[in-house]
């Protein structure tokens, strides 16, 4: 609490002295009635860009000059030539009255229209790819909705895959994640709290809750947390979660990321919060627990028997990934007697000629396959294959012949590469595989005794930990054996009748079938 | 609608009973059924255990009641309300010292135990300074957090413990077990006495109560967590009987660890398991430690209530390092246990018969006016 | 209050650091593996004996993989002499290049003339059963000649001849032979100083072992008091009861029938409680089939088949007085496990009895025994008749 609160009030500090700084730095510059002048106020504040259409044009019948100002790329143009354009051209032939109230009220067939008369407004607007309208002799200026451009079409999530489940994932546009997020649940507590966050870039990122069913004090939190964000510019919603972690220290991901829509919907219904940041396909959900990290959607589309023992199998994959090598150099080097004997035999009979002690050599083929890995995620795609290729000659083949590592340590670490890929979550897998490097060290330096303080300092670490001021042990400890029917195991689908009880929801019931 | 509150350092009931078992079972395990079996006639052991057991349970109880009597008091504040202040602060020091000498008898142990099975090179000191920081370590943590390790850890005790039950069947052998109440009187007597030994750490209470936020239900709950120790220390004798006889038990050093390195299971990937136990039963041991620890500060901030946690963590664990080496060999420490033990008891039950009599003449006085 | 986070980093780091060690690493090919031991005696005089130790060490890569068979020798066996096991295996470990590990012992071997001696068998346990390496599971048994010369018997089931030690103890057919003994079972017997049976080996042919017959123990003075094979083994494992297994052979008509033992086990009764007149009832009881008969009689007569369980019955009967004659009589030793029945049902009068029962006063052989054996024919195997009777008639 103390480290948390500390780091905070910097924060809080940092951020009222920036305020204060970017107040002095805004210029204001005044709307005139001159087009012209409004006009070239205007490409002086954006700096004259290439990408900056100014279409003049005469509005037919009396004359009058007006300029319709945007950028390509971010507009949909096809609305501004046949709603906008076409429709100031054609209609209006001949009018009385005020002409920029005609132009909104009658002429223009697009439904976002605000009147604007703010210089910072305005350039904000088209930077967000609205159009300006400027009429001369007008201090008001309109500003229509037209944002468009080019986007990503929604696409299978890459990161989360699934054999059975929606197959829709979230792209980078705020607007269609949140359009996703409402198809699913068309519940008018659905509430979208918006911030702005960048100060530079400006990007919108929306709080996400059930009113109603998710706790407000766990609401009031992740609000609380994101107006402390300082930054220019988040180029993913991984920013955000850093920011307003609990604990930068822990190695265990605070806030869970997800790039699917069915996954924050059915987290919303337990009570947890999401996070949408635009130019992110990726949300974060909180507060997340332990036991989540090694929960997929995949549990609840299949039947429950199936998910039940998926789950175990994951716990199980879960153990490997983080003890196989650290028993491995256990066993070896300090505890041959807990092998069977012809295991321990055989086991010897690979490793005379190794020159390298079991420690060694497993922190060497645990060393080379993360480089494996990492050259495999940045490399292009058809060069990809390479890697396997080479990777799989020089792990397997080459350096068991070469004498340098055994052949029982290839599969060890085959296995716990297997192991740490059938964790559901790419970052819950990442810390595994930096907790395996310290159960390795601890078990080269002190055997299992080793291993298993490590262990205990590891449980230790989590059990102090929190996200969003939820413990990361529940629903373990502190106990809530409600929660148990979908932790280890996952219950069938009719006898999960209540929310998640360690987010405290204010609606508990979930389905209103009675367990009799 | 309970409100969303984690952060603070309130507990609950069921955590009381849990920690209780937590306590209880330490070093004590491994070695409980050599002294009994030394001093009954085949299974009879039992008996000893579930009377000492019976006397445990009760005196969980009684504590538990004194302290929910004043809930969110600390030990000093109550203890002062019932026997003036001097007094108060004479018997936290008892605890704190106390807690001290456990947390050093269990470092202790756990590095003669680790350096006859884990080690032979390895400086006994090492052994016992990495485990008395990880000791540290989750002291410096929360006192929330404690109690959450504990929950995450009695599960896995209680669950090997269970497995190696379920493997050392097939090494049982039922005519260990017969005949059955052939003990003489002398012999329940010292039986339940060396038994009684095994149930160290009902002191806790006294501190830990004060943390409950609603602690009606603590006595009953502590009572309970107190009877899962009964049950286990049982199935842990009873098997340990049946596989070896009465008078192997009583000349094994460490008949639990034995017991472990006796069950073999066939077709496993490990063969030989005692190692997994001992590292195992590494964790209960570390529950009590930290547990132990956790009191002596608990108690000496309680008397300084401006020094700082971390400070006093500091300060106790060179003390406590320092007392882990001082006995010489595996005679002083057993020396040493049993007087931590019979202290632990004697203290115990002086404070609680002490405060429980207080506590009815004062409230008798309440209710005469 | 300072932040405590970096409390927790610093007191992570610390431990880190310290936990740098590997003092005890050492690298499993690096180890010497015993796989069997064998304890002869050189020399004895008085109470100073003169041991030879036998070690068997693995050489791992002798035993080669499951997919290449090495042609190699899978063990190294090194032999010092001196009058402490324990000093004895710190003597050998100056022959050996590697470090001795005796995780994996499988069986230890006693010569004969170890075993003895009084109370000598106890006394060299003493060194397994006190270091924190050894396993109460390991196997014990007494070799004819030299316990060393069986750890060279190399066959071409098992490359390791500890291994095929252990084994060959464990594989029972034959009701001659008794469940393999752990050195756990034998740290009880000598506790109690209650008697108590090993297997007894010996070298049979060039690259083979026999199980020659059981050995008796006597549990005062621990010490070998002989050596019971054939009938006797078979009578003494009935009265024992226990799971029965393997072969009877008997005469059914003059003809020589082979019954194999489907079930088999006996119940101990005390029938008289005088302390000087003990008398035990043993109900033995046996459900064979037929393994292999010489004769032509048809198993599907009622009277014939009454015919095939006399045989087995009186062949049962004397097996098992031939046992109690050797064992209770002339011995007098009780391997029968008597004791532990009295002290099972019988405590009271068994505190009184214990100090002489099968020594001093010698209850055990002053009792009576009343032997009952219960024996049924229950399948004739496959066939029925694989001949008829001579043909004449």
């Amino acid at each position: 609490m103390t480290r948390s609160s500390l780091i905070r009030r910097l924060k809080l500090k940092k951020q009222q002295q920036m305020k204060q700084s970017s107040k002095t730095s805004s210029k204001q510059i005044e709307i005139t009635k001159n087009l012209d002048e409004n006009i070239k106020n205007l490409k002086e504040v954006l700096g004259d860009p290439g990408d900056l259409i100014v279409r003049e044009l005469i509005i037919g019948g009396i004359e009058s000059r007006a300029a319709i100002i945007y950028i390509s790329g971010l507009t949909d143009e096809n609305l501004i030539n046949n709603n906008i354009l076409k429709a100031i051209q054609l209609n209006l032939k001949e009018f009385e009255g005020e002409i920029l109230e005609k132009i909104h009220k009658e002429v223009i067939a697009v439904t976002d229209v605000t009147k604007a008369e703010a210089m910072d407004e305005i350039s904000f607007a088209i930077l967000n790819g609205n159009t300006a309208l400027y009429v001369d002799g007008s201090e008001t200026v309109l500003l229509l909705g037209t944002i468009g451009g080019e986007s990503r079409p929604i696409e299978a999530p890459a990161s989360e895959t699934l054999i059975r489940g929606p197959r829709d994932g979230f792209v980078e546009s705020i607007e269609t994640n949140m359009a996703l997020v409402r198809r699913d649940i068309k519940d008018p507590n659905l509430r979208f709290k918006a911030h702005a966050v960048g100060k530079r870039s400006k990007q919108k990122l929306v709080v996400c809750y059930l009113e109603g069913i998710t706790n407000p004090e766990i609401v009031k939190e992740v609000n609380r947390r994101l107006e402390t964000i300082d930054i220019d510019y988040l180029s993913d919603s991984s920013y955000v979660e850093q920011w307003i972690e609990d604990s930068f220290l822990s190695p265990f991901p605070q806030l869970l990321n997800t790039e699917r829509p069915d996954k924050v919907s059915s987290d919303l219904m337990q009570g947890k919060v999401a996070i949408l940041v635009d130019g992110t396909p990726f949300a974060l959900l909180a507060p997340i627990t332990i036991g989540d990290s090694l929960h997929s959607m995949e549990d609840y589309t299949q039947r429950w028997l199936t998910a039940s023992l998926l789950r175990l199998l994951r716990y199980l994959s879960a153990f490997f990934a983080l003890f196989l090598p650290a028993l491995y150099i256990a066993l070896v080097s300090y505890h041959p007697g807990m092998l069977p004997s012809t295991l321990a035999y055989s086991i010897a009979a690979t490793r005379e000629g190794v020159p390298f002690p079991g420690a060694v050599e497993a922190i060497l083929m645990a060393i080379t396959f993360e480089i494996l890995h990492e050259a495999g995620i940045r490399l292009p795609k058809a060069i990809g294959q390479t890697i396997g290729i080479v990777g799989g000659l020089v792990i397997g083949e080459a350096a068991v012949s070469a004498g340098i590592v055994s052949p029982i340590m290839v599969i060890v670490t085959a296995l716990t590469a297997i192991a740490s890929f059938s964790v559901p979550s790419y970052s819950v897998a990442i810390t595994f595989r930096t907790l395996r490097f310290a159960f390795m060290v601890a078990a080269a330096l002190l055997g299992l005794y080793g291993i298993i303080l490590v262990y205990i300092m590891v449980n230790i670490h989590i059990v102090n930990l929190k996200s969003i001021g939820v413990p990361y042990s529940t629903p373990f400890s502190p106990t809530f054996t409600k929660d148990w029917k979908d932790l280890i195991l996952r219950s069938p689908i009719t006898s999960l009748t209540e929310r998640t009880t360690y987010l405290k929801p204010k609606d508990h019931r979930s389905k209103d079938i009675k367990p009799e | 609608m309970s409100t969303f509150k984690y952060g603070d350092e309130k507990i609950t009931s069921r955590e009381i009973m849990i920690a209780i078992p937590s306590m209880i079972i330490a070093v004590g395990i491994l070695t409980f059924p050599r002294h009994l079996a030394e001093l009954t006639v085949a299974s009879d052991g039992w008996i000893s255990i579930i009377i000492g057991g019976l006397i445990a349970i009760l005196l969980t109880w009684l504590v538990a009641k004194i302290a929910s009597n004043f809930p969110n008091q600390s030990f000093l504040s109550y203890a002062s309300t019932l026997a003036t202040r001097p007094v108060a602060i004479v018997l936290t020091c008892f605890y704190v010292i106390q807690g001290i000498l456990i947390t050093a008898f269990e470092v202790r142990a756990i590095t003669d135990i680790s350096h006859q099975f884990l080690f032979n090179e390895t400086p006994v000191e090492i052994v016992g300074l990495t485990f008395l920081l990880v000791v540290v370590y989750a002291v410096s943590g929360t006192r929330a957090g404690l109690f959450r390790l504990n929950a995450m850890f009695l599960p896995i005790i209680f669950f090997t413990t269970l497995l190696l039950i379920i493997f050392s069947i097939a090494f049982m052998k039922g005519s260990n077990l017969l005949p059955v109440l052939k003990t003489d009187l002398q012999g329940h007597l010292q039986g339940t006495m060396k038994s009684t030994l095994s149930y160290t750490g009902i002191g806790i209470l006294f501190f830990y109560i004060s943390l409950v936020k609603n602690p009606k239900k603590a006595p009953s709950r502590a009572a309970f967590g107190m009877g899962l120790v009964v049950v286990v220390y049982s199935a842990i004798y009873l098997t340990t009987i049946a596989v070896f006889g009465e008078t192997a038990t009583a000349n094994i050093r460490f008949p639990l660890i034995e017991l472990s390195k006796t069950i073999e299971i066939p077709g496993g990937f490990f063969e030989r398991l005692e190692s997994i136990f001992f590292v195992i039963w590494i964790m209960a041991i570390f529950t009590t430690t930290a547990m132990a620890l956790d009191i002596a500060v608990m108690a000496l901030n309680s008397i300084f209530p401006n020094a700082n946690k971390l400070k006093i963590i500091f300060l106790l664990s060179p003390i406590v390092f320092f007392i882990s080496v001082l006995p010489q060999d595996f005679m002083d420490l057993g020396t040493f246990g049993d007087y931590v033990s019979y202290t632990g008891w004697g203290l115990t039950g002086t404070t609680a018969i002490l405060l429980g009599i207080l506590y009815k003449v004062k409230g008798a006085k309440k209710r005469g006016k | 209050m300072v932040n405590k986070g970096y409390h927790q980093l610093f007191i992570f780091l610390v431990l880190t650091l310290l936990l740098s060690g590997c003092w005890d690493e050492i690298e499993l090919e690096d180890r010497a593996f015993v796989s069997g031991i064998g304890i002869d005696l050189v020399e004895s005089q008085g109470q100073n004996n003169i041991f030879e130790l036998t070690d068997q060490l693995v050489v791992p890569a002798g035993l080669g993989s499951p997919t290449e068979l090495s042609g190699e020798k899978a063990y190294r066996n090194l032999t010092q002499r001196g009058d402490s096991l324990f000093e004895i295996n710190a003597k050998i470990s100056k022959q050996a290049n590697r470090v001795l590990n005796p995780d994996h012992l499988e069986v230890i071997i006693f010569s004969k003339e170890v075993v003895e001696k009084e109370n000598l068998v106890a006394d060299l346990l003493d060194a397994f059963l006190r270091h924190q390496n050894m396993r109460r599971g390991v196997l014990l048994a007494i070799a004819e000649g030299k316990a060393k010369d069986l750890l060279y018997v190399e066959t071409e089931h098992a490359k390791l001849p500890a291994q095929y030690l252990s084994e060959l103890l464990v594989n029972r057919e034959i009701p001659e032979t008794i469940e393999p003994i752990r050195i756990g079972d034998v740290h009880e017997k000598i506790l109690n100083n209650r008697s108590f049976i090993l297997p007894e080996l010996a070298v049979y042919a060039d690259n083979s072992v026999n199980y020659q017959g059981i050995a008796i123990f006597q549990g005062v003075s621990k010490k070998l008091v002989d050596t019971i094979t054939g009938d006797e083994a078979k009578g003494l494992n009935f009265i024992r009861g226990e799971n029965q297994e393997g072969s009877i052979t008997a005469d059914v008509e003059g003809k020589k029938t082979t019954f194999s033992v489907l079930e088999g086990g006996s119940k101990i009764k005390l029938t008289n409680k005088d302390k000087n007149n003990l008398s035990f009832q043993v109900d033995i009881e046996a459900t064979v089939q037929i393994a292999e008969y010489f004769g032509e009689i048809d198993f599907y007569k009622k009277e014939n088949k009454a015919k095939f369980d006399k045989a087995l019955k009186d062949k049962l009967t004397k097996a098992a007085e031939d046992a109690v004659k050797k064992v209770k009589d002339e011995l007098q030793v009780d391997v029968f496990k008597f004791d532990e029945y009295l002290r099972m049902h019988h405590y009271k009068l068994w505190e009184v009895i214990k100090e002489d029962w099968d020594h001093g006063e010698n209850y055990f052989a002053n009792s009576d025994l009343n032997i009952n054996v219960k024996a049924t024919v229950r399948e004739p195997g496959n066939t029925i008749r694989i001949k008829q009777d001579g043909g004449g008639k």
